[in-house]
């Protein structure tokens, strides 16, 4: 549990709680039962008093943070009293927004500064479900995308690249931008190989040189529209060329790493690196010597 | 198999393959006999089953799941209908100085009495269409050639303004002049109101001169387009090109001609059946040559394209939109309901409201089944009026024998002026109108570029809709 | 060329539009007898064999039989999608009391 803001980070953001209403076959965080959810509370409150005021970006994680409910709306409106001029970036898998009033009143609790961070698994029904463990999560998730826009909540829609979704990345991309146009930007994102995608990798697993060709043709597809597009977690040598401009340094600068060989590689500066979290690293890790 | 529910949609065969369309036009190609097992309920669990629930061509069950999203994609293609009337224009004067072989709109030469505007019919138009609802108003001026009466343009566009003071609506100018006589003080006008200007060129200079009737009109056009751009700014001048008869054989030259004089973008403009343009033409034997025209003239801007010269086909571009983009599309001769009264009203020069261009140049043949008042009519006596009514339970394809079932009806419209003027009845007969025809097959052929040559073409349409 | 037809399996509905469609091309006298029709069919301009009109007659008909059926098996639900895009806009909220 965090004790205290960095200013300096790229990562700050309060954990408000443990709990999931998905169970996402790839989850790097693994839900579980809040053993003091009041004290939890209390402690975020605490650190939001601690905060530096001229704090950018406040993250809000959990778990499924929407499962805090009213209290959620409360501490928003404690964070946006604190930090008038700080954006606050939820990350929710989407469905308690199927409730428009409940989107109305995070969205007055945040002062309106708030973008939302939702991933969809597939734009099938069933294989978002499947992989989000949990029945009818993507017509909650749909619904509360529509909703977020509606009330002009900036998106950011996050697909985790995985073995039961690849294949249709090229689909989902045409799918984004005929059903979800307004949301702000696409994140396309390896998983870490940490929490469930261990136990469960012969389901889920798959590595980025693998699913590479359909990554580059989503991306593309999406940029070739105008849509906002971005590449997280995965590292430029696993990329093809021409995704690159979209490759962002997505990992939290306390959990990034390199491998030895990487010493070598001639973009490690521009590079998202790998997860210090990950058991093992993707197959494939090359430095790039030439320009 | 799993057991699902058909929702909506439609299909075609083109080049070798189904296409299915949904009710907000949204399009998926499936091989031949996809259709046949898709209503048969005998689809296997694979990724067409896949695609074919996610964009809402079946369901999983009785009701689809996210039925709000649905509609919510029905209702946008539809936004344009929210604004209503936009698009505002003023006929000027039926005096020009140019004699085209094709002339649409019955011009009369230079000297003609009483085909000029009256000052009270320009003030009571203007008030007329500030009793729109839309929040842009558009003011097109049309003739003949409205640049030679700038004194009653000037009137026109300043009432506009006044009166706009109090009612804040956006307000767009444009003047459709074939720039030969663009005088000082037209030019002036143009400048202080931001009045954009629409000009006709038919391409190199044997071309433009055999249809104007003219030795040097392509050298006057020219440099009155260059005058307009200097004065004006060059994204304030466009043209369009009206193909006639002649103009079939050249098809890339008329492009090239456009791209050499700067211009980012051509209409591809078939000759219509109007005024003195349908004298003693074969007009089914010009629509087949106009389609195989507009696909030659079109793989040469395609051309043009992967060598690095952005140009854009607005016809195309217009069918594409609707095709591969979720957003609404206003054109007035490619929607439904119809762009007539919805969209677009015409005021004469003889003081009276037609429902579109169109239907002002029947007037000028003695037809005057589209006058819906005078400008001194009350404003709901005229859109509200019988005829109005009437023409309203024809200007949707998806109540029309043969647009109903059609496949294209999405990415087509409805025309009941043209449909009279052609076929002596609004309602129209599908299976021998020429326009459908024309509209059929130059939509097919964009399907079929998008079926066979998908990876070439897609991203030039993508920047072409941007 | 005569073309039979088993009124079971086309409605009439489902005939005149496959008729009508094809008016342009064919002229076409339709003869109910019983169950079945009788619809003797000519090219009117075009020169196509029997074997071609038959094939084109054919088509078209299973198509509109297609169309037919999703019309039968989706009425109901588009029903619904049309007034849920356009009954609930915001004009009928307000005139609401």
């Amino acid at each position: 549990m965090r004790e205290a803001f960095d200013p300096h980070s790229n990562d700050n953001a309060l954990f408000v709680t443990s709990r999931c209403n998905n169970r996402c076959l790839m989850c790097c965080q693994p839900p579980q039962a809040d053993p003091d959810a009041e004290h939890l509370f209390a402690h975020n409150v605490r650190l939001l008093q601690s905060a530096p005021p001229d704090l950018p970006v406040l993250g809000i994680t959990g778990g499924e943070p929407t499962l805090l409910g009213e209290r959620l709306v409360a501490l928003l409106e404690e964070a946006h009293r604190r930090l008038p001029h700080t954006a606050f970036h939820l990350l929710s898998n989407g469905r308690a927004f199927s409730d428009a009033a409940f989107v109305r009143r995070v969205c007055r609790a945040a002062g309106d500064n708030l973008f939302v961070g939702i991933p969809l698994h597939s734009d099938y029904a069933g294989d978002h479900d499947l992989i989000a463990g949990c029945r009818g999560a993507y017509e909650e998730t749909l619904t509360g995308l529509y909703n977020l826009a509606d009330a002009g909540v900036e998106i950011e829609l996050r697909v985790v690249v995985n073995r039961l979704n690849y294949a249709r990345l090229p689909r989902m991309a045409d799918f984004i931008f005929k059903y979800l146009p307004f949301v702000g930007w696409t994140a396309l994102m390896a998983m870490e190989r940490t929490g469930l995608s261990v136990p469960n990798e012969a389901q889920v697993w798959a590595e980025p040189r693998q699913y590479a060709p359909q990554l580059r043709q989503a991306v593309l597809s999406l940029a070739g529209w105008g849509m906002g597009v971005a590449v997280y977690n995965v590292p430029l040598c696993l990329l093809p060329r021409d995704c690159w401009p979209y490759a962002k340094q997505s990992i939290s600068d306390w959990k990034t790493a390199f491998a030895p060989r990487c010493e070598a590689c001639r973009t490690q500066a521009q590079c998202c690196g790998l997860f210090s979290t990950s058991i093992r690293p993707f197959e494939g890790i090359t430095p790039i010597l030439e320009p | 198999m799993r057991n699902y529910y058909l929702l909506p949609f439609d299909f075609t065969r083109v080049a070798h393959h189904e296409v299915l369309v949904n009710e907000y036009g949204d399009m998926l190609v499936l091989p031949q006999g996809s259709v046949e097992r898709i209503v048969d309920h005998r689809l296997e669990y694979d990724d067409v089953y896949k695609d074919l629930v996610a964009n809402f061509f079946i369901s999983e069950s009785r009701v689809p799941a996210n039925l709000g999203i649905y509609a919510s994609r029905l209702r946008e293609k539809k936004r344009f209908l929210d604004d209503f009337t936009a698009l505002h224009i003023f006929v000027v004067t039926l005096q020009c100085n140019q004699n085209c072989i094709y002339c649409q709109a019955s011009s009369r030469s230079e000297q003609s009495a009483q085909c000029t505007m009256t000052f009270d019919t320009m003030e009571h138009a203007v008030r007329l269409m500030f009793r729109s609802p839309a929040p842009v108003l558009t003011m097109e001026f049309q003739g003949g050639e409205p640049s030679l009466h700038p004194a009653l343009i000037r009137f026109g566009i300043e009432t506009a303004e006044r009166i706009n003071e109090t009612e804040r609506r956006e307000l767009r100018f444009v003047l459709c002049t074939n720039c030969v006589h663009l005088t000082d003080e037209m030019l002036d006008i143009c400048r202080q109101h931001r009045v954009m200007i629409s000009t006709s060129l038919d391409g190199p200079a044997f071309l433009h001169n055999a249809n104007r009737g003219k030795v040097d009109s392509y050298e006057r056009v020219v440099a009155g387009i260059e005058r307009a751009r200097r004065v004006l700014g060059a994204d304030m001048v466009a043209a369009l090109q009206t193909t006639s008869v002649q103009a079939l054989d050249y098809p890339a030259a008329i492009v090239d001609e456009y791209v050499r004089l700067g211009f980012r973008s051509l209409f591809l403009r078939a000759l219509n059946p109007y005024g003195l343009a349908s004298n003693g033409q074969d007009w089914a034997h010009y629509t087949e040559r106009f389609i195989e025209f507009y696909k030659a003239a079109f793989e040469h801007i395609l051309y043009l394209n992967r060598q690095g010269t952005p140009f854009v086909e607005e016809f195309a571009a217009i069918v594409l939109r609707k095709m591969l983009t979720p957003f609404s599309t206003g054109f007035v001769d490619l929607q439904s309901p119809a762009g007539i009264v919805t969209s677009v009203l015409v005021y004469n020069y003889d003081g009276y409201v037609y429902a579109s261009d169109e239907s002002r140049m029947l007037a000028e043949v003695g037809d005057f089944t589209f006058r819906l008042g005078s400008v001194h009519d009350r404003y709901e006596d005229i859109v509200y009026s019988p005829k109005v009514q009437h023409l309203a339970q024809l200007w949707a394809n998806e109540a029309l024998a043969g647009c109903s079932d059609c496949a294209l009806r999405n990415f087509c419209g409805a025309d009941p002026v043209r449909n009279y003027s052609t076929q002596r009845d609004p309602y129209g007969h599908r299976p021998s109108s020429l326009l459908c025809r024309k509209n059929k097959a130059i939509i097919e052929y964009l399907i079929s570029l998008l079926v066979e040559r998908r990876e070439e073409v897609l991203p030039i349409f993508k920047r072409w809709l941007q | 060329m005569i073309i039979e037809v088993d009124r079971s399996v086309y409605s009439d509905a489902c005939i005149t539009k496959c008729v009508y469609a094809l008016s342009n091309d064919l002229d076409c006298r339709r003869t109910l007898c019983g169950e079945r029709e009788r619809i003797e069919v000519s090219p009117r301009v075009v020169d196509l064999s029997p074997a071609e009109v038959q094939h084109l007659f054919l088509c078209t008909l299973n198509d509109y039989k297609a169309r037919e059926v999703i019309a039968t098996e989706t009425h109901d639900i588009r029903t619904i999608l049309y007034a849920k895009a356009f009954a609930d806009c915001d004009e009928f909220e307000e005139m609401a009391p």
